[in-house]
């Protein structure tokens, strides 16, 4: 029997993951996103980064509302200034 | 298969199509279930035959992107939209409003993105104003929430599958709901126009009343508010504020965004409406007297999780703070038949509705 996909196409510029990067020496930044233990695992994360792989800290922002997206000078600066950038907890 | 053979069977040359064993329907359900396109309920197989004439159906070009959805960014064209709603079991003069509710819920300020990976139990809420809710056979009475009828059912369902197929968020992956609800299932109802004293949820928002429109809104799911002696209008909104002014609701620990939703049974409409109270007096009302206490907020569940408003920030504990920033943050609904039950549902509190019309 032949169907119709219910799935879709995803669009191409969405659908590549960056490639992973070697973790050596990295600037590790943080987006904070407000959820209760997010700044907590950040930081130990972040200094794991820095002991494991001589990893740099990079700055860390606080996202001003939990539930909405940080603001895009928030992403730009983050971008422009680390090469990797801790987000998304969902505790 | 060919572009050429694509062509032949179907309008767009731009589906996928999939093979699946042309066994029993037990075979085809479980061909559907292994390859995670379904929501756990039996599914009618979206064949070319069926697509085509939902397609039709729409009356737009089958290859028209609706909306990318979050979180894979799966283009929603009308050719998959339909494909999900002929699983879903709408019948094909659903697709208008199935379309308009996919189109509506990726609106920026409904904040898919939150709503389709929140931990809280959110579903896509769909309310249904216009002509359209009668033609096709709604149930805006009794039990309008569920179950029976076929076409609130399924539509909701279609934007579910919509959410689950072209988004990609399934549960524990991707969807991170602790618990979910029921309404992620479907959740869909229109307006008891004919008993809403004060114009309908659409016409509120600027539509006329012969103009076919779909609301979507993150919402938990309804939550009983059980009236049966107050027969003045005080005496049951201030039971309705009583109600509402829920510390473990999202709403007041997320301020600036969300909004309120108040399902009013026509009973408590039309008795309140008696009382000489209009849409923007109940709201001024429930503003008023659904309140907490600063205490309540300072030991609430959210309470360091933003920046919150300066004015929330003072001394005294005692202080009675709103739930909602605003008092047309309160969107008011009349549903359902005869009886005192209404509902509310609060929100997630990262996203607001999105009312458009059904073209």
């Amino acid at each position: 029997m032949l169907i119709v996909r219910p799935d879709g196409t995803p669009t191409e510029e969405c659908a590549k993951l960056a490639p992973a990067p070697d973790a050596t020496g990295l600037v590790v930044g943080i987006l904070d996103n407000r959820k209760d233990n997010a700044g907590r695992l950040f930081s130990v994360m972040q200094q794991e980064f820095i002991s494991q792989a001589a990893g740099r800290a990079g700055p860390a922002f606080q996202k001003s509302y939990v539930n909405i997206p940080a603001q895009p000078e928030v992403i730009v600066g983050l971008a422009d200034a680390c090469d990797l950038v801790l987000v998304g907890s969902g505790d | 298969m060919t572009g050429a053979e694509k062509n032949s069977l179907l309008i767009s040359t731009d589906s996928t199509l999939a093979e699946i064993p042309d066994g029993s329907y037990d075979e085809i359900w479980e061909a559907i279930e292994e390859r995670l396109w379904g929501d756990g309920l039996p599914v009618v197989p979206p064949t070319v035959d069926r697509v085509r004439r939902f397609v039709r159906a729409a009356n737009r070009a089958p290859d028209e992107v609706i909306g990318v959805l979050p979180l894979r960014a799966g283009k929603a064209t009308v050719e998959v939209i339909a494909a999900n709603a002929v699983m879903a079991g709408c019948r094909p003069e659903y697709m208008p409003v199935v379309i308009a509710a996919v189109k509506a819920a990726t609106m920026p300020q409904v904040n898919l993105t939150a709503l389709q990976t929140t931990t809280h139990p959110a579903g896509a809420l769909i309310i249904v104003n216009g002509p359209i809710r009668n033609q096709l056979g709604m149930n805006a009475g009794a039990g309008a929430f569920g179950p029976g009828n076929r076409a609130n059912a399924t539509i909701g369902r279609a934007l579910r599958l919509v959410m689950l197929n072209v988004g990609g968020a399934r549960p524990g992956a991707g969807d991170y709901a602790t618990q979910g609800q029921p309404g992620k299932y479907t959740y869909c109802v229109p307006e008891n126009e004919e008993a809403n004293p004060w114009g309908s949820l659409a016409q509120a928002r600027g539509f006329g009343q012969q103009q076919n429109t779909v609301t979507v809104a993150p919402a938990e799911s309804p939550h009983n508010i059980n009236e049966h002696v107050g027969e003045t209008a005080p005496y049951i909104l201030e039971n309705i504020a009583a109600t509402i002014a829920n510390p473990g609701a999202n709403n007041p620990h997320t301020m600036i965004i969300p909004e309120m939703w108040l399902f009013l049974c026509p009973e408590h409409a039309e008795a309140i409406h008696r009382g000489g109270f209009d849409r923007i007096s109940v709201q001024r009302f429930l503003y008023e007297h659904a309140r907490l206490r600063l205490a309540q907020y300072q030991r609430g569940p959210m309470w360091g999780m933003h920046d919150w408003p300066i004015w929330m920030q003072g001394t005294n504990p005692d202080a009675q703070l709103p739930i909602v920033i605003e008092p047309d943050r309160f969107n008011i609904v009349v549903l359902g038949g005869a009886g005192k039950h209404s509902s509310w549902a609060p929100t997630n509190g990262g996203g607001r509705s999105a009312t458009i019309a059904i073209e």
